[in-house]
């Protein structure tokens, strides 16, 4: 029975492939025809196609979680001794199970596409449908004949358990972080085949753009919540005391999230003044490409070598699909150039649209600095057979210029004006945030700070000021114009605009997440090897060894150190946990023994105290320890709430008129 | 058992793909109902943008004169938006 549920998985992704194409070939011969049977025969198809998706999927999930070890992938990934979590979130931990997770993902999608447009937007559906589609077949045609995750195992060879699931993979956050990724990733398929609907179709007026803006907010939102799971793991699972390396996989989710950024804020543009026609196409073209191109940076192989990268034919074929999207888009935005341009334009340079524009502009610079140093090993690697590496001072170097100026934008433009903003407005909108900036300029320079950490500080409070002035504003507006209390007034506004406020508390949290970022630049940490009973000293604190225990678990043998802290001159913090483990430590061949640190953090809002238990040697019994002081840290996930209850409330439906 | 149910399903989609070729023939009209679905979203927008306006207003960001001048605009494209609406539902 086992084995046949996998040839169900098999034939069900063959024929979802083959119901691909002919959805493909049926709406093809609608368009030509005008005969509506078609088109209706072939978005069933597309259903079917998608449905099909689903159940291969969903056998490959049982298959994992039945521990059906003639699969080569359940083997390769899964163990018996393999917790259940960990079974499932297998399906994405390699190669074959993630690009069918993709399609999983597409096909979902796709179903709501089409449930949702089912009686409406019956022009642009169609192409809306099959270009979904043949986004569909690509996959699909991977998963079929180039990286296959139903392969057995090779004829005769019977495996009683599996490899089991990397132990850092072995985490809950990382069991949530990557299909939140890859639902952003996946999400900008439709912003964009909506885009391209658009463009063929001739209708360029924003009708397109109403249609996708909470598609994208959501494909947004999800992407953003999958970049900081993946920092929260970063910092909780790898511990080298940091949330963001500017790691190549890191930087391929940062660059479609910066261009969505930019497309969200230009998108405003185009439904309000009916300007950027062009640019948004560019944009929405750009977020879709980068989103397929961070899938191949890290399924092709190409960061490691361009070697292994060209010994698989995986990287050649998606990078082949990266050119064909940009290719055959930019070719339809070439040829509808002329339906594209309006009359409106900017008419003055401190007005809301330029606002914009210059915010469009430094997301687009970022995510060119991102991408060049993330490309450059691969470039160098190419050109002059030597990877040359640049590594997070480049990034960071750049960046930090780019970021503080984009905080200083998320401050002025809110508050400008459409069309023109004037000189007496422009005073009474930042006179208070002006003079409350400078203040605390006086305050963060007696503290003694200087450099980008001041600036970034002082920027947070011009932001914070503009922002609470805007909803003090608000709720003065509504007083006076309804006469309401302050409760009533903030919530009336709060549902009447929630873009608008939305958009603001989404500020906050990134003022807040800055506050966060900057606390690194007062980091302090120490390595140390004691054994117990010994204390050692970091910035004003004590830690002191007192006690080594061992226990054995299920799939893992621990050393869990029990570090006493506390405060110089004032007493006990806490006691931390840092635990030193040995993964499939039953396993006889001792190559298969994956050691691994799992670290304990004391937060608060001020700091974290941050412990690594790095090694432990049982013959001097002597243990070695990474501590770390983290200012503020804290403020980089409570900026991520505030982040995210901010887009729900700009995602959030309003209420239909009946 | 596992093959039966493999060809349950493929003859079952492929019944549902087909079922819709055999029905009468019924030509595509909905380019017309788009652009007036077109037309509609874009009054919408535009009653949309003079609420904008008028709290713009309200939170200083816009001057009288500016506020005049912009819901005069919108409420003129408004007009000629609903002119063509009307148009193309007697049409119709």
């Amino acid at each position: 029975m086992i084995h046949s549920m996998a040839t169900l998985g098999t034939v069900s992704q063959s024929l979802a492939l083959g119901f691909t194409v002919l959805s493909i070939i049926l709406i093809a011969q609608f368009l030509r025809s005008g005969d509506t049977r078609l088109y209706v025969s072939g978005r069933r198809s597309a259903v079917i196609a998608a449905g099909l998706v689903i159940l291969s999927t969903l056998v490959l999930l049982r298959e994992l979680i039945q521990s059906n070890f003639n699969l080569e992938y359940v083997a390769h990934y899964t163990s018996i001794a393999t917790p259940l979590l960990y079974k499932i979130s297998a399906l994405w931990a390699g190669q074959a199970g993630s690009l069918l997770f993709w399609v999983f993902i597409v096909a979902g999608y796709i179903l709501i596409v089409i449930y949702q447009n089912r009686t409406v937007n019956k022009v642009m559906m169609p192409w809306v449908i099959m270009i979904l589609m043949a986004i569909q077949f690509f996959f699909l045609y991977m998963t079929n004949f180039i990286t296959n995750p139903f392969s057995p195992v090779e004829a005769g060879i019977i495996i009683s358990d599996g490899n089991g699931l990397n132990p850092l993979l072995q985490n809950v956050t990382m069991a949530i972080h990557p299909p939140t990724l890859y639902l952003g990733y996946v999400g900008f398929a439709i912003p964009f085949t909506f885009a391209m609907a658009a463009l063929i179709t001739g209708d360029t007026s924003a009708t397109w753009i109403k249609l996708i803006r909470r598609w994208t907010l959501f494909t947004w939102l999800a992407l953003g919540i999958g970049i900081l799971l993946g920092a929260w793991w970063a910092y909780q699972e790898l511990g080298w005391g940091g949330y963001w390396a500017w790691d190549p996989v890191e930087n391929a989710s940062l660059m479609p999230w910066l261009t969505a950024t930019a497309f969200i804020h230009s998108i405003i543009i185009q439904e309000k003044r009916d300007m950027l026609r062009v640019w948004n196409m560019i944009l929405i073209i750009i977020t879709f490409t980068l989103s397929i191109f961070g899938t191949f940076l890290t399924r092709s192989g190409i960061m490691s070598s361009v070697h292994s990268f060209t010994a698989s034919s995986l990287g050649p074929l998606f990078l082949g699909f990266v050119f064909l999207i940009l290719a055959g888009s930019f070719l339809l935005l070439y040829k509808r150039l002329p339906m594209l341009r309006t009359k409106n334009r900017i008419e003055s340079f401190v007005s809301r649209e330029s606002g914009f524009l210059f915010n469009n502009v430094i997301f687009i610079v970022m995510c060119f600095a991102v991408f060049w140093g993330t490309m450059f090993p691969v470039l160098t690697e190419a050109v002059r057979g030597t990877k040359i590496t640049v590594g997070a001072p480049f990034f960071n170097q750049v960046n930090i210029p780019i970021g503080l100026s984009l905080l200083f934008l998320t401050g002025i433009g809110p508050v400008l004006a459409w069309r023109r903003t004037s000189k007496q407005v422009l005073i009474k909108q930042f006179s208070l945030p002006v003079l409350v900036s400078l203040v605390a300029l006086g305050v963060f320079i007696l503290r003694g700070l200087q450099g980008y950490v001041m600036i970034s500080f002082v920027l947070a409070v011009f932001v914070t000021t503009t922002i609470v002035l805007e909803f003090a504003r608000g709720i003065a507006a509504r007083h006076r114009r309804f006469n309401e209390s302050v409760v009533l007034a903030f919530w009336q506004m709060l549902r009447k605009n929630r873009h608008r406020y939305g958009g603001y508390i989404v500020h906050f949290g990134i003022v807040l997440m800055f506050v966060g970022f900057t606390g690194k630049a007062f980091n302090r940490e120490i390595e140390t090897a004691i054994r117990t009973g010994d204390k050692f000293h970091l910035s004003g604190y004590e830690f002191e060894l007192q006690e080594i225990e061992t226990e054995e678990r299920p799939n893992h043998f621990a050393w869990i150190a029990h570090l006493k802290v506390v405060k110089l001159g004032v007493g006990p913090v806490t006691h931390l946990f840092p635990e030193k483990r040995i993964y499939f430590h039953r396993n006889p061949d001792q190559r298969k023994h994956q050691p691994h640190s799992e670290l304990d953090i004391h937060t608060t809002l001020k700091q974290d105290i941050y412990s690594v238990f790095s090694g432990y040697d049982t013959k001097t019994k002597s243990a070695s320890f990474k501590i770390m002081i983290n200012p503020l840290v804290s403020w980089v996930w409570i900026g991520s709430y505030i982040f995210v209850l901010g887009t729900l409330i700009a995602l959030w439906p309003n209420r239909r008129k009946k | 058992m596992e093959l039966l149910l493999i060809f349950l399903i493929f003859i079952s989609s492929v019944i549902f793909v087909a079922q819709p070729l055999f029905q009468p023939a019924v030509l595509d009209t909905s380019k017309t109902k788009a652009e007036l679905a077109a037309l509609e979203s874009e009054k919408l927008s535009l009653y949309h943008q003079i609420k904008q306006v008028e709290m713009e207003r309200d939170l200083s960001l816009l001057s009288e004169e500016d506020y005049q001048s912009a819901r005069q605009r919108l409420k003129l494209e408004a007009s000629q938006v609903i002119g063509r609406i009307n148009i193309m539902k007697v049409k119709r």
